[in-house]
């Protein structure tokens, strides 16, 4: 611990001069100007935090009035007024210069800009190092061609890379309107946009894709579109756009091919490949994004107590408004009371009544919203199945609309219905709660979608009707259309009219809060709902594309006029990385499984679509790589194909590399675990050690005090005369010793 | 962001500051232009300098709870150059490094700039965060006793650098609070 010998120093000192000081050297020095010669300074940096050893060599300095030649020189920002000459600073001087030299200049420029040190500091810091290193570089003769071509091309490619990404942070999307809301909502209502526009550079990305791969393909190869065009297609995505390059019906199976010569391209690979890719592309993306985040989010989480630590420290200085500053601060002075009295309820332990009675309304609780959930899929089921007969009996076009309109319902209804639950249950602390309560609602939707897909595949993709795949793409249209209308009217509508009411009778309800949790996930279902649909609609994307783009500027405007600032202290990052989570885990590998099961097990439609008459969506695949067997020149292909997709083998040897090393990798942790429980327990019988030292030195002290009390008094006053700067350092370090010595007295373990 | 046109900086100092801060071009170019506008004018920006009270109505620190450790802590002598600005800029910007941050939010709460946070300096940590008048020395003592409980490793009621760091780094929100535009207003 480096402030061993900080405090001895503090004590020391305060029987002769009673200053030192922790910044940098500059602003004392006129201050300074003024102390006798007797005094000692010990002037410490911010450096030296870092080096402990050379504290413990250190003497009490000796004040200089003149400037030498050393590295501290070119340091103060004033030459000519009084400098400091302190060796222990030209040694961490040379140190830090002799660390910077062996660097590449990437990294150089790095650990100097990431120097707790003033820009004039930095600059001569970097001349030094830069001279230091020229004086090295002409010893080395031999590199010199090679390296200063390898240092220009390495230039040339990094100042190419900071401009490309200056120019990408320019045109990126909505910077000003980010900076505005978490001005005035903080970060946390912030990280619903964030997470919205990440969404929309996946949907940007896939629409790109399919766009260049399918759709101007199938360009080049219209075929007539013999239907009328009434206004009703864009609510129904029947009609018109069914012979359109919307649905995968209208995608021709043969291999296009423009005049003898050109490339010939198959349209069936092109489909199943791009849509491949754009998957594979989405699947590496979560995967990456969300070890990240656990990466920084999930450390030692067994140490991790209430968190007011962090309520103090992690203030946020992006708000700039005045009225939400106040409004912050009376939040957070109501969330330190809460968690006070938190932790104080917490170590009252319950009764056996008590704990039962909790018990029992959890389980209520559970069952009751688990059995919401059944009901729901249960009712959607119905309405499926007998939607047919339904839409036969009634003529009217838009009867279609009836089954997305009671899903929207329920996805409408439902969460509110689980908020309600609140009033029931009582949850130890309010993490939790928003945990379930996102488990729930997650489980509602999932199941939903994952009901739809049920009937679908089984269904409806083996009732024999023709281009069952165009059927299922305008059901997930219409799902998706119906979820953006009711998004957009409880924005528009519902949320005004809430603060309408609320400012009616303003003692009880008060203006809203945004609910992040409730929006995050109606976006992950509707992403989900892209992802399944995006093969057999090529066109979501992009609708989702532009849905996004307008639930963006709504939920912005009626941010900022019918919502408060949150209350609650949101960990954002936690959040995020459990949202991303929730991403990948049900919703994703949800679209995987479907997709795997309509590819694999399912019949194609044997009249519309790029894989019409084949008796599975696979047999492209195997039928390519027939041809390829048959070509000489791409047989490493086939055996790829062959030895590591095909074989059982390789995944077999594969899976077990996986599970020792997971298992591997577990271990360890534990181990860590283990050693920082170690490390924690030193620490404390380090601080131990050191308050018995201190408490033995202040002894010797007192004694010598006593001895020499008359020279003491007159040195004293002589002292306190000539800087008010020492006054103020004399008491603080006196108080820290009066404190260590009460310490003693009361040891806290 | 690109608005900021009216410069009259030198290529090669914009390269330095870029190479020398983590702000982005046009980041040191806005501020160099709000700094225009704020010190005397006739001055080159080198030699000016702004006094606390001038830095501190910037609109991105006027309603900081703690504008005025932040203008102490960056400021030579109570005034600030242009370079102090950048620096301080560079600091809150959203590219700074973790440890820079963490350096110096540990300086800005050591209001007695004893190389500690202690009791006293959370004292007054929590009474500017809360701003009100109603703050009983009960409620006082309970947040510095909980606050030292949770991250006071060797148990000497203060908080060193390195605890300080260590509970700092189990935060991840820390990183995205500690940030504040100059520019762009």
């Amino acid at each position: 611990m480096l402030s061993d010998d900080q405090l001895n120093e503090i004590i020391v000192e305060a029987e002769n001069v009673p200053s030192w000081v922790v910044l940098e050297k500059t602003p004392v020095n006129s201050s300074f100007s003024m102390v006798s010669s007797i005094s000692d300074i010990d002037v410490t940096d911010s450096q030296s935090f870092g080096n402990p050893d050379d504290k413990k060599s250190k003497q009490l300095l000796r004040f200089s009035t003149s400037l030498n030649e050393s590295f501290l020189q070119t340091l103060h920002r004033s030459p000519g007024s009084v400098g400091i000459d302190t060796s222990h600073e030209n040694i961490q001087g040379q140190k830090l210069i002799a660390s910077l030299i062996p660097m590449t200049s990437r990294d150089r420029i790095k650990a100097i800009r990431s120097q707790p040190r003033t820009m004039e500091e930095k600059r001569n810091l970097k001349k030094m190092v830069d001279k230091e290193k020229s004086k090295q570089s002409h010893r080395i003769l031999e590199f010199n061609c090679c390296a200063q071509c390898l240092n220009s091309v390495s230039q040339a490619y990094r100042r190419s890379k900071n401009s490309l990404s200056e120019l990408l942070s320019y045109i990126s999307l909505w910077q000003k309107t980010f900076k505005v809301i978490g001005g005035k909502f903080g970060t946390s209502v912030l990280s619903y946009f964030n997470f919205l526009r990440w969404l929309l550079k996946f949907n940007i990305f896939s629409f790109i894709v399919t766009f260049s791969f399918i759709i101007i393909p199938q360009f080049t190869v219209p075929e007539k579109n013999t239907l009328q065009f009434t206004g009703l297609e864009f609510f129904t995505g029947a009609g018109y756009f069914q012979d359109t390059v919307m649905y995968y019906g209208f995608y021709t199976n043969s291999t296009v091919q423009h005049g003898s010569s050109g490339a010939p391209y198959n349209m069936q690979l092109a489909y199943i490949f791009t849509i491949g890719a754009c998957l594979i592309v989405c699947f590496f993306s979560l995967l990456f994004s969300m070890a990240r985040y656990f990466r920084n989010n999930f450390i030692n989480p067994h140490i991790y107590s209430r968190g007011i630590t962090k309520l103090i420290f992690c203030w946020d200085f992006t708000v700039t408004h005045e009225r939400a500053v106040k409004l912050k601060q009376k939040n957070l002075s109501m969330e330190i009371r809460e968690n006070l009295s938190e932790i104080r309820q917490e170590n009252v332990k319950l009764t056996l009544n008590q704990q039962l009675v909790h018990v029992s309304a959890h389980l209520a609780a559970w069952v009751v919203s688990t059995g919401v959930a059944i009901a729901c899929c249960v009712a959607v089921y119905y309405l499926a199945e007998n939607n047919s007969e339904f839409l036969k009996n009634h003529q009217n076009p838009g009867a279609v609309l009836l089954l997305p309109f009671l899903v929207s319902c329920i996805n409408l209804a439902t969460p509110r219905l689980y908020s309600l639950f609140r009033l029931v249950e009582r949850y130890e602390t309010p993490r939790r709660e928003v945990y379930i309560l996102l488990i729930r609602n997650i489980f509602l939707k999932i199941s939903i979608i994952g009901i739809l897909c049920y009937y679908w595949l089984n269904i409806v993709a083996q009732a024999g009707e023709e281009c069952w795949e165009t059927l299922i793409g305008q059901e997930i249209y219409r799902l998706l259309l119906m979820d953006f209308v009711f998004s957009l009217a409880d924005s528009l509508l519902g949320e005004f009219l809430r603060r309408l009411i609320g400012m009616q009778f303003p003692t009880s309800l008060g203006l809203q809060e945004f609910d992040i949790a409730r929006n995050v996930l109606e976006l992950i279902y509707a992403q989900t709902l892209v992802w399944i649909g995006t093969f057999f609609c090529p066109l979501l994307p992009f609708i989702q594309m532009i849905t996004l783009f307008i639930m963006f500027y709504v939920k912005n405007i009626s941010l900022m006029m019918n919502f408060q600032p949150p209350s609650k202290a949101w960990r954002a990052s936690q959040m995020m990385t459990f949202f991303i989570f929730l991403l990948f885990f049900p919703s994703f590998t949800g679209v995987l499984c479907t997709l795997a099961i309509t590819i694999w097990r399912l019949k194609p439609s044997a009249d519309c679509g790029p894989f019409r008459g084949l008796p599975f969506f696979i047999h492209s695949i195997y039928s390519w790589i027939d041809t390829l067997s048959k070509r000489p020149g791409y047989l490493w292909v086939v055996w790829i194909y062959q030895n590591l997709i095909g074989s059982v083998h390789f995944f077999f040897i594969l899976t077990l590399i996986v599970l020792i090393i997971t298992y591997l990798y577990w271990q360890i942790t534990e181990g860590r675990k283990i050693m920082i429980r170690l490390l924690h327990e030193q620490i404390i019988n380090e601080g131990k050690d050191k308050m018995f030292l201190i408490e033995k030195l202040a002894k010797l002290q007192d004694m010598e005090k006593r001895a020499n009390t008359s020279l003491f008094t007159m040195e004293r006053r002589d002292v306190e005369q000539t800087s008010p700067l020492h006054v103020r350092e004399h008491n603080a370090a006196h108080d820290l010793r009066f404190r260590r010595s009460v310490q003693e007295e009361n040891p806290k373990v | 962001m690109g608005q900021c046109l009216r410069h009259q900086m030198h290529w090669e100092d914009l390269e330095e500051y870029q190479a020398l801060t983590f702000l982005t071009r046009n980041e040191i170019l806005c501020i160099h232009d709000t700094f225009l506008k704020l010190c005397p004018p006739g001055k080159h920006y080198k030699e000016a300098t702004l006094t606390t009270d001038q830095v501190s109505s910037l609109p991105a620190l006027r309603v900081n709870p703690f504008r005025d450790r932040i203008c102490k802590v960056f400021s030579h002598d109570d005034v600030f150059s242009f370079e102090d600005v950048l620096g301080m800029a560079s600091v809150f910007s959203e590219q700074a490094c973790p440890s820079l941050k963490i350096e110096y939010a540990f300086r800005i709460y050591d209001f007695n700039e004893n190389g500690f946070i202690d009791d006293e300096d959370l004292r007054k940590v929590v009474l500017r965060l809360l701003n009100s008048d109603d703050v009983s020395e009960d409620l006082l003592t309970d947040v510095t006793n909980h606050v030292l409980s949770e991250s006071d490793l060797d148990n000497d009621n203060m908080l060193s650098f390195s605890e300080f760091e260590h509970a700092m780094a189990k935060s991840p929100d820390f990183m995205n609070s500690f940030r504040i535009h100059f520019w762009g207003f």
